[in-house]
């Protein structure tokens, strides 16, 4: 197991330089020029020089390029281009938000998706059934922007009841963001929840459970839930990336002090250090949930355990041979 | 005589498909006395199955329904009997083996859990170490070193977890064992180690088994007594002696023409012509005629009833030659 979370750190690394590399390439090359936008329209060609070659702009491509991931490497995520500020700090004062925002989102859309999902399989066809996937429906056809403001619309201007904006308020100011973001994601786990559910329970182990005589609750909480969680956990955990991209939208219409923010901002003003270092941060989190949604996997199915032992030991002896 | 431990009459149960009512047993009636074995024997989709699981009342939910009859074990009605009353039953006097111990088996918990949930469910009074005690027992009896029990399903072979869902159904010490083909999933040697295990078990805890098998030379080891299932009914119903020395339903018959015979090696094997009737559109009258050599008019017309002969009954119209006037 051990190997197997190595290995997969290993191959972590030529992923994230992958996507530096995508996202560098694309600033790079389209429109729009950072020193223009920091000087203003009218400045002199000769100031405009002195900025590019204060700011490395004046450097070949691939040279900034390595230039930067040395830096990243190193722990330095540069300045920014306009304030000057450290892009490393503000990223550490910012990405607490955006981990409060993603966990707590999680958690909800996990507290309300699962039980939905479960209560609806169980309950095929009831009342109960056919409200989850009436919720669940509604909750995917709504785009998260247009669900903040309508939360912000009701909740804090007509009823004043939640903060719209900020995090002056602790974790009071968490809820109304946290429903936005978790929308989408709850309405997945419950779909997903219930037709594993429903799969699981017409499966001959559950039959053997029944004819042992246990009781209904029983059998679904020890045999169906452990089995039917298999693939509920591996959507969580793809759709996680999503939920990432989701926060950028949340934190802006609640403007919330996160990576998102600092994210747009930075694509905004071109601002090259700013965009890359959030997204580094980004992708890095994201693989790093992905490898622990796979190490859970293979905590809770066996079978899996088996493989991932036996693929770190394939491994080891391709690598001896050579 | 001997104490009727499991008596069934008329069942009928059916499965409802979105496009189709499958009848897959009608009108099945059967008598199994205690300690005595009784081999279910027939083609497949012939009901077998069916009639297990409406005895364990684990039909489907929504799709199967037991319509008809009534099914009584010790004395007590097994269709009226509350959920609760039904719970008790299973596992602990009426235990069920599934045909498949490949997807029988949990496989995200070890083998040793499965068994000694069976234990707990139904023997509150023991603690930890007596559960554990007991299942390494088990594990013992079926032939599995009791060292394995915290081994998931997936870590053992067809024939040991088959091994693994005997030691379950065994663990509360059943009065009705059910095997459902228990022995098709293995190999042939492995077969006769099970089908021996199981024989044993059988004579030292006197439980009474109903055995399901598509194989006759199983039923001839190990069945007092046989009951050829055909379209959801039973069509012919004996002592192993006298379903093999004077077979006298034509498909039973065929059934047994069947079977390669040893002795003589150019003796070919006679299949029997044609298939199963389809459950959803049984045939009027007799549900074999299609396929009987020795269809007469009345067979097209009337559904045979039970000629009873010294306990050997059998429902053909070739028994009854002037059933018409009666
Ligand atoms: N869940 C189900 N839904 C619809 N039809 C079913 C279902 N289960 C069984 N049947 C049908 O009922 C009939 C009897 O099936 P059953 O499983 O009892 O046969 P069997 O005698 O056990 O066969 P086998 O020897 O193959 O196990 C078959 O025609 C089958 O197609
Ligand atoms: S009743 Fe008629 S059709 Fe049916 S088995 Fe007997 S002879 Fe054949
Ligand atoms: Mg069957």
């Amino acid at each position: 197991m051990l190997k197997y979370i190595v290995r997969r750190l290993l191959i972590m690394l030529p992923i994230i330089l992958g996507i530096i590399f995508i996202v560098f390439s694309i600033l790079e090359f389209t429109p729009g020029d950072p020193v223009s936008m920091i000087l203003g329209q009218d400045a002199t060609p000769e100031l405009i020089k002195l900025k590019r070659e204060e700011l490395g702009l004046n450097k070949p491509f691939l040279t900034r390029y390595i230039t930067y991931v040395l830096d990243i490497v190193r722990g330095d995520f540069g300045t920014m281009y306009a304030s000057g500020n450290s892009v490393g700090e503000a990223i550490a004062r910012r990405l607490p938000v955006t981990l409060e925002l993603s966990i707590l989102s999680i958690l909800l859309a996990v507290i309300v998706g699962i039980p939905l999902g479960v209560l609806s399989a169980v309950k095929q066809y009831s009342i109960i059934d056919i409200f989850s996937i009436l919720f669940a429906m509604i909750l995917s056809a709504m785009p998260g922007f247009w669900l903040g403001l309508m939360l912000i619309l009701i909740f804090s201007t007509k009823l004043g009841l939640f903060p719209s904006f900020g995090v002056g308020d602790g974790l009071i100011s968490f809820i109304l963001p946290c429903i936005t973001l978790s929308a989408t994601y709850t309405a997945v786990i419950v779909r997903m929840t219930r037709s594993c559910m429903l799969e699981v329970i017409n499966q001959d182990y559950v039959r053997t459970a029944r004819a042992k005589g246990a009781t209904e609750s029983h059998i679904i909480g020890k045999h169906a839930l452990r089995n039917a969680m298999l693939p509920v956990l591996t959507t969580v955990g793809m759709y996680f990336g999503a939920l990432m991209g989701g926060a950028v939208i949340a934190e802006t219409v609640f403007s919330l002090p996160g990576l998102g923010t600092l994210l747009v901002s930075g694509i905004t003003a071109k601002d090259t250090p700013t965009v890359l270092g959030c997204v580094t941060v980004i992708a890095t989190s994201i693989s790093l949930i992905n490898l622990s949604v796979d190490v859970a996997y293979a905590y809770i199915d066996p079978r899996i355990k088996a493989q991932y032992a036996s693929m770190g030991l394939v491994k080891v002896k391709v690598r001896k041979r050579k | 005589m001997s104490e009727i431990l499991l008596e069934i009459k008329d069942l009928e149960v059916q499965y409802l498909t979105m496009d189709a009512t499958i009848r897959a047993v009608n009108g099945l009636s059967l008598i199994l006395n205690r300690g005595e074995t009784l081999g279910v024997v027939g083609e497949t989709g012939a009901g077998k199955t069916t009639l297990a699981l409406s005895i364990m009342q684990l039909l489907p939910k929504k799709i199967g329904r037991i319509v008809g009859g009534c099914i009584e074990f010790a004395g007590q009605s097994l269709l009226n009997a509350s959920a609760k009353a039904m719970r008790s039953v299973r596992g602990d006097e009426i235990a069920m083996i599934f045909q498949d111990p490949m997807t029988s088996l949990n496989p995200v918990m070890t083998i040793g859990d499965q068994i000694a949930e069976m234990i707990e469910l139904h023997s509150t009074d023991k603690n930890k170490k007596e559960i554990s005690v007991k299942v390494d027992e088990l594990l013992e009896v079926v032939g599995i070193p009791a060292t394995r029990k915290a081994e998931y399903p997936h870590q053992f072979s067809g024939g040991m977890r088959q091994r693994v869902v005997i030691a379950i159904a065994l663990a509360c010490n059943p009065t009705l064992l059910i095997a459902d083909e228990p022995t098709t999933a293995l190999d042939v040697t492995i077969q006769a180690q099970v089908l021996e295990m199981m024989e044993d078990l059988k004579t030292r805890l006197n439980t009474s088994m109903l055995l399901i098998t598509h194989d006759l030379g199983v039923v001839a080891a190990m069945c007092d007594s046989v009951a050829v299932m055909y379209a959801g009914r039973i069509i012919e119903y004996g002592t192993v002696e006298q379903i093999f020395d004077s077979p006298r339903h034509p498909y039973t018959i065929g059934l047994l023409n069947a079977i390669p015979n040893l002795e003589n090696k150019s003796h070919r094997l006679i299949p029997i012509e044609g298939l199963m009737p389809n459950p959803a559109l049984l045939p009027i009258g007799c549900s074999f005629h299609p396929r009987c050599k020795k269809c007469m008019e009345i067979c097209r017309r009337q559904n045979p009833i039970n000629f009873d002969d010294a306990g050997h009954r059998v429902a053909c119209h070739l028994y009854f030659s002037n059933t018409e006037d009666t």
